[in-house]
């Protein structure tokens, strides 16, 4: 009897932590989990990020609410992963308890001012070319006005 | 359209087994020995009979076994001093060396009795070895399998010795080699050795460049890898390259050689053994100019815009514009020059595709005089007494010649006269340093006119002589009075011939092609010797096949001519043209040559033409084809058909065709000195101007060896 009273206070729990019905199935079909937690944080691309130690075991205590739009593509239903910035995943990722919000991370050279997601598979992806020295080196004719 | 039999003759027995029937009385000298001469001796046991004085070493490679050696070679002076090739002879008391004792009248020779074995000590005191090291090769095959080394290790300081030789003198084994091979053949005396004993060094004691123009073949003559070749170094190993037998045309003697390539590129030059021609050596521009080969190479099809510009096209719309120009010309108004490393096919295509349009206008760039026989007259162009014949010839007059730095080869062929059959050599001309002494006549043509008259001291020595040669080169041919020279040089021949002593069948006058491999071979196929004719007929368009020596200009020709380039380097030609048509270079088709000797050659390909090039002969035809005067061969058999309906010689590989007729008209002009017309040496034709480790030679020349930076690898 207990356990159902539980089961009640949870459902009624989660549907009040995602804005109602509506929210909650938006939530359902795009993330495929409901759980709430205590957001943590929201990075400047509308990630929302969130934890709950208590409910949830290591692994499962973290997560991401992706944005819906970000870097001009529109992420409602097409989400991922390498959309979350270097300073959010790093906390994401368990590698340390300090999320950027309380512990902003330290300006680098390589941290890129916009994040931008991975671009394999389409046209903008990295083709890799020889660095080698050429073989034969063409003749470059003289320039016209030179003559 | 091709006959069996013209596939037939080609074949070199075939040819030669013709023309053997047909050959001239000329007894060679080289051969029978009365029977009595014979010596029989016991190779293990084996009777073998050799000629009396070969050496135990010649004796045992005749019964078939090979005794190890390092100092010996077949081309230099027997020095016996790595002590690897003792043999045991039966009831002598020590171990004698191979390589220089004669042998006697009933020897055995044991080269595997116990005594032989302990006799050949070697000790693999080195551990990097070079691929084609022969120490490795018979340290494995016949040293011990434990050191027995107590004694503490020596380590030698290497020389610089140039740009073009690396040298690692640790690993010397001061088996003289080299020394001996620049002491005689190359007759620079630089190389020598330095201390005795356990500290004898190989090397030129004072910071010395090894100043030969046959230097790099120390690299091919030392056993182990002390000389090996500085721009060769790490960039292939041996057994990853292709070989691939082709002809050097870099100069007129055409030397065999062979071409090892990686991966689409050129690796190395190296020699091949041709008796005739090159023995086993071949001049330094010639083993590294290759280098040449990868630089300022014309990969596309170029064509000039209306800013002026040259522009990369496709070959549909270069070929369409050559078709279009070429249909509007007839004769005179379309001419060509074919520069010196054009082959014959190429040009036996071009002339039929001129032909056809009824132009004759066809010229080389290289002059040769057209009075009298000109060049009607194989004789007259041809180093007749070819370059073996410098073997058995007892007195040479070079005229005009610098054969040290125009035919390397052949000088090194006239040394080797000089100094094992007593060659005198005399000279008209500069007084450089040939490697050999001479005696210097002068350096007039008036020198000439005396020697042609009777009246020159020399006279005597010349008439009494038994086999008299003569060679002029071609580039005293050059001038203006070039004629009158050839006239007057003939006339010294045929005096030369008529008088006592020389015997029928020895041809006396000979030309000397300095630098440009596809002379013969032009003039053989009726090409008109130098722009003369062009030059007062100008042509509408001009159409250059590898000329790069700068004979026809802009400044030549009429304002809206077209001149159309058809090569492999963009040197002197290609910024002039309109239209460039990228061709390819020797190592990059199969050509035929033919040297100075009236040899002809072929070459075969080793890597293919780079970019868009293309073969030059398939060029000339897809042209002929678009401009409606279709040439009738396709494929390189019917070329070559073509080659032996105008002139059969062309097809007789390696065989050279003996010329007769030697006619002259005495037209003597007026006389002055023969100037040094001599290009500096590397620097003559197109890819060695590519060519980087070329530009480093000259640099250590003039500057000293220190000056060449070197990326220090060590």
């Amino acid at each position: 009897m207990a356990e159902y009273a539980n089961l009640v206070r949870r459902a009624l729990g989660q549907l009040r932590g995602h804005a109602g019905v509506k929210g909650f199935l938006l939530q359902l079909f795009r993330v495929n989990d409901v759980k709430v937690g205590s957001l943590i944080g929201v990075d400047k691309y509308g990630n929302k990020y969130y934890e709950d130690k208590k409910h949830y075991f290591f692994g499962r205590h973290r997560w991401v609410i992706y944005t819906t739009e970000m870097n001009g593509k529109n992420t409602l239903w097409e989400v991922d992963g390498s959309m979350v910035p270097a300073e959010w995943h790093r906390w994401l990722h368990c590698m340390t308890e300090d999320p950027p919000t309380t512990h902003p991370p330290e300006p680098k050279k390589f941290l890129a001012e916009v994040h931008q997601f991975n671009v394999s598979g389409s046209p903008q992806q990295y083709v890799p070319y020889p660095t080698t020295r050429k073989k034969i080196h063409e003749w470059v004719p003289p320039k016209a006005g030179a003559q | 359209m091709f006959s069996l039999q013209s596939i037939m003759l080609r074949l070199p027995t075939v040819g030669r087994a013709l023309a053997g029937a047909a050959k001239g009385s000329l007894a060679p000298s080289n051969t029978v020995r009365a029977a009595s001469n014979m010596v029989e001796v016991f190779v293990d046991g084996k009777p073998v009979e050799v000629e009396a004085g070969t050496t135990v070493l010649q004796a045992c490679e005749k019964a078939g076994i090979q005794i190890p050696r390092f100092c010996y070679h077949e081309r230099l002076s027997v020095a016996g001093n790595c002590r690897m090739c003792l043999v045991e002879i039966e009831r002598a008391p020590k171990p004698v060396a191979a390589c220089a004792m004669p042998v006697m009248k009933g020897w055995n020779i044991l080269t595997n009795s116990e005594k032989t074995r302990k006799a050949r000590i070697v000790i693999f005191l080195n551990s990097n070895h070079h691929p084609l090291c022969h120490f490795q090769d018979q340290s494995m095959q016949f040293g011990s399998d434990r050191s027995r080394f107590t004694e503490g290790k020596r380590a030698v300081e290497d020389k610089n010795i140039g740009p073009l030789i690396k040298t690692i003198m640790t690993r010397c084994i001061q088996c003289t080699r080299c020394v001996r091979f620049a002491s005689e053949i190359a007759g620079v005396e630089d190389l020598g050795t330095t201390g005795r004993g356990n500290n004898l060094q190989i090397g030129t004691y004072v910071e010395k460049m090894f100043m030969s123009e046959l230097s790099g073949n120390v690299i091919d003559v030392c056993p182990v890898g002390a000389l090996t070749s500085k721009p060769y170094a790490f960039t292939a190993r041996p057994w990853e390259t292709r070989k691939t037998e082709s002809i050097d045309v870099l100069d007129a003697v055409g030397s065999n050689i062979i071409v090892s390539t990686r991966g689409g590129e050129v690796m190395r030059v190296m020699p091949r053994l041709n008796e005739d021609i090159n023995e086993e050596w071949i001049s330094d521009k010639t083993r590294f100019a290759y280098d040449g080969l990868k630089r300022q190479r014309l990969t596309q099809p170029m064509v000039k815009d209306e800013s002026g510009q040259l522009t990369p096209t496709t070959w549909e719309d270069a070929l369409t514009r050559v078709a279009g120009a070429l249909q509007g010309v007839q004769g005179n108004e379309v001419a060509a020059i074919a520069g010196g490393m054009a082959d014959a096919e190429s040009l036996v295509s071009l002339k039929d595709l001129l032909n056809r349009l009824d132009s004759e206008s066809l010229c080389t760039e290289e002059l040769f005089p057209t009075d009298g026989a000109g060049t009607d007259l194989r004789s007259n162009y041809l180093l007749n007494s070819r370059i073996v014949g410098i073997e058995e010839s007892d007195l040479l007059l070079l005229i005009g010649t610098n054969p040290r730095y125009e035919a390397p080869l052949f000088n090194a062929r006239i040394r080797k006269s000089w100094l094992h059959n007593e060659l005198r050599v005399a000279m008209v001309g500069h007084n450089v340093d040939l490697s050999y002494t001479y005696d210097h006549l002068g350096e007039d043509t008036s020198v000439l006119k005396e020697l042609a008259d009777g009246t020159h001291p020399f006279c005597e020595v010349l008439s009494a002589a038994k086999r008299p040669v003569v060679v002029v080169g071609s580039s005293a041919l050059q001038r203006d009075d070039g004629a009158a020279i050839l006239s007057t040089v003939s006339t010294i021949a045929q005096n030369a011939r008529t008088s006592s002593g020389v015997e029928e069948g020895w041809k006396v006058l000979n030309v000397l092609h300095s630098r440009v491999a596809s002379q013969v071979a032009a003039l053989d196929l009726g090409y008109k010797a130098g722009v003369d004719a062009i030059r007062k007929n100008p042509p509408k368009v001009l159409f250059l096949l590898g000329a790069d020596a700068g004979c026809i200009t802009r400044a030549d020709l009429p304002q809206n001519s077209l001149v159309i380039y058809q090569g492999h380097h963009g040197d002197v030609g290609a910024p002039m043209a309109d239209i460039i048509l990228p061709g390819a270079a020797y190592t990059e088709k199969n050509a035929t040559y033919v040297n100075t000797e009236g040899r002809s050659q072929h070459t075969k390909v080793a890597v293919t033409a780079p970019g868009m090039a293309r073969e030059d002969w398939k060029i000339i035809r897809a042209v002929s084809e678009l401009a409606g005067v279709t040439l009738p061969y396709d494929s390189l058999d019917e070329v070559r058909s073509r080659l032996a309906e105008v002139s059969p010689n062309l097809v007789r590989y390696d065989d050279v065709e003996e010329a007769n007729f030697f006619k002259q008209a005495n037209d003597l002009a007026k006389y002055n000195s023969l100037p040094n017309t001599f290009l500096p040496p590397l620097c003559s034709d197109s890819i060695s101007r590519a060519s980087q480790t070329m530009a480093k030679c000259v640099k250590a020349v003039t500057e000293g060896a220190a000056a060449v930076e070197e990326p220090s690898i060590c």
